[in-house]
């Protein structure tokens, strides 16, 4: 059995609407991770607002987090009471260098070429 | 609404799709239009997307799921679109073939020093794992009701900075613009009048040919070239569609224009020698050159005979002689092609040799018994 397809978020666009068990990939500069709780926090800016992403790191352990770098996240949202969503990540990967506007661009880019064709 | 469901039963014939590039070519595709596009009824393991026929994909997406097996991998690839499983086959000839031990020469051994390196990059470039971002080449196979990649080609790429993962989502909508959301514009509505008829009528006597000599009709009428579906749908292709109210004119003058394609088509065989006909017979009746035993035993004869001659026997019968001689006792109004063909036939054959060029002169081959 397949998993889903993990679409693209922006990291502001990951909330509470985000429905349950969606599969998405998002992206993010590595703030902190706590080893013991097995939680990684992503930061990024957007409008001059500071966003953050909550990652549940379980499946993907042992990583080497290098904070401040840049990180690739895939995997399902899980609301948990009290907080935000959770990013219960599949996929963890450095991707330190990576042009972020680009790749913002790249993002809307395929979005827009979606919207114009369910249009049609 | 009408119009959509036309268009979604329609599809290109066959013999059509090589004329569409993105036929031949490997389609980058979205991987939910990989799994959603609708697969040929005429071909299977074809599919169309939005009227092109797919023969092979290229995708790149991230591995999220992953199957080892002693021959293959069976790895699941997201390309934040769709997922779709692919089976990339390992290469045993890497992991069997071992080079020898003690190299003869220096260079043969720096030689062999490239050829491991050569292959430590391959074995790192095809193992995959989950996280790679990886690229498949192949054709489409549904399994267990699943569709999914045969690869033909893949491996690992190397995007560290997620550089051509970016290039390519910024590349995909372009492509789709300006190429697969296109329709693939056919002879049927690309060429209009005399040139598109004349491309069909050409195609129509192509394949007419390859059936006759295919199936090695010896002698046919046209009615029953106008019951095989495969060449009558070749013979309609080019008529444009037109409105519903006129169906009975419609379907009436399309049979009448099927049967003057057919017409032409055979026309076109007699002009080149593949088809004739005999005045003894029905004048609806076509004998087909390649498979006339009669024809060919006449010609063999008259050229035998005519090598018996001591002045023949050296160089071989002329060709007017031959085209005359079988005119008198066969078919006074056979076509001067058809006998070229015969003899074209007999030569391949080796039943005859020419001795000049141009084909004039002919004797019997002094090598291999005769045949007929």
């Amino acid at each position: 059995m397949l998993p889903s397809a993990a679409v693209y978020y922006f990291p502001w666009e990951i909330n509470s609407s985000v429905p349950e068990g969606e599969a998405l990939r998002t992206f993010g500069r590595l703030h902190c991770y706590d080893l013991a709780r097995s939680e990684a926090i992503l930061t990024a800016q957007h409008s001059s607002a500071h966003y953050h992403v909550c990652v549940d790191t379980r499946f993907v352990e042992p990583f080497q987090a290098q904070l401040g770098s840049c990180y690739m996240v895939l995997g399902e949202t899980e609301h948990r009471e009290g907080e935000g969503p959770v990013v219960k990540a599949r996929i963890l990967t450095c991707v330190e260098g990576m042009n972020v506007p680009l790749l913002e661009q790249a993002i809307q880019e395929q979005r827009k070429y979606q919207q114009d064709r369910s249009r049609r | 609404m009408q119009s959509e469901i036309r268009k979604y039963e329609e599809e290109t014939p066959s013999l059509h799709w090589g004329m569409d590039p993105v036929f031949s070519a490997f389609a980058r595709l979205y991987i939910k239009d990989i799994k959603e596009m609708r697969e040929s009824k005429q071909v299977p393991g074809i599919f169309f997307y939005n009227g092109h026929p797919i023969r092979q994909v290229d995708v790149v997406g991230i591995v999220v799921q992953m199957r080892e097996r002693d021959a293959f991998y069976s790895c699941g690839v997201d390309d934040s679109t769709g997922v779709i499983n692919c089976v990339c086959w390992k290469n045993p000839m890497a992991a069997e073939t071992s080079l020898p031990d003690h190299p003869s020469t220096h260079s043969s051994l720096t030689v062999l020093e490239q050829m491991k390196k050569l292959r430590e990059i391959v074995s790192q470039k095809t193992k995959l794992k989950i996280g790679d971002v990886v690229r498949v080449r192949g054709h489409i196979r549904t399994y267990r009701q699943q569709r999914e990649i045969q690869a033909s080609c893949f491996y690992k790429v190397d995007d560290p900075a997620c550089d051509i993962q970016i290039s390519r989502m910024l590349e995909l909508p372009c492509l789709y613009r300006e190429v697969y959301d296109k329709p693939f514009q056919g002879p049927k509505e690309g060429q209009s009048g005399l040139e598109g008829q004349n491309f069909s009528i050409n195609m129509l006597h192509e394949k007419v040919k390859g059936f006759l000599l295919e199936n090695r009709i010896q002698t046919f009428y046209q009615q029953e070239l106008e019951t095989i579906d495969t060449l009558v749908s070749l013979a309609d292709v080019h008529l444009p569609s037109c409105s519903c109210q006129e169906v009975k004119s419609e379907s009436n003058s399309s049979s009448k224009r099927i049967h003057s394609a057919f017409e032409e088509a055979i026309r076109m065989l007699q002009e080149k020698g593949v088809v004739f006909q005999k005045p003894s017979s029905s004048k609806d009746l076509y004998y087909v050159t390649d498979y006339d035993k009669e024809l060919l035993k006449v010609t063999l004869d008259v050229i035998k005979e005519d090598c018996r001659k001591p002045r023949h026997a050296e160089k071989g019968c002329h060709f007017l002689h031959v085209l005359s001689c079988v005119r008198q006792s066969y078919n006074p109004f056979l076509a001067e092609v058809v006998i070229h063909r015969v003899l074209e036939l007999l030569e391949s054959n080796s039943d005859v040799v020419s001795t000049m060029e141009g084909r004039l002169v002919f004797q019997v081959s002094p090598l291999l018994p005769y045949k007929v």
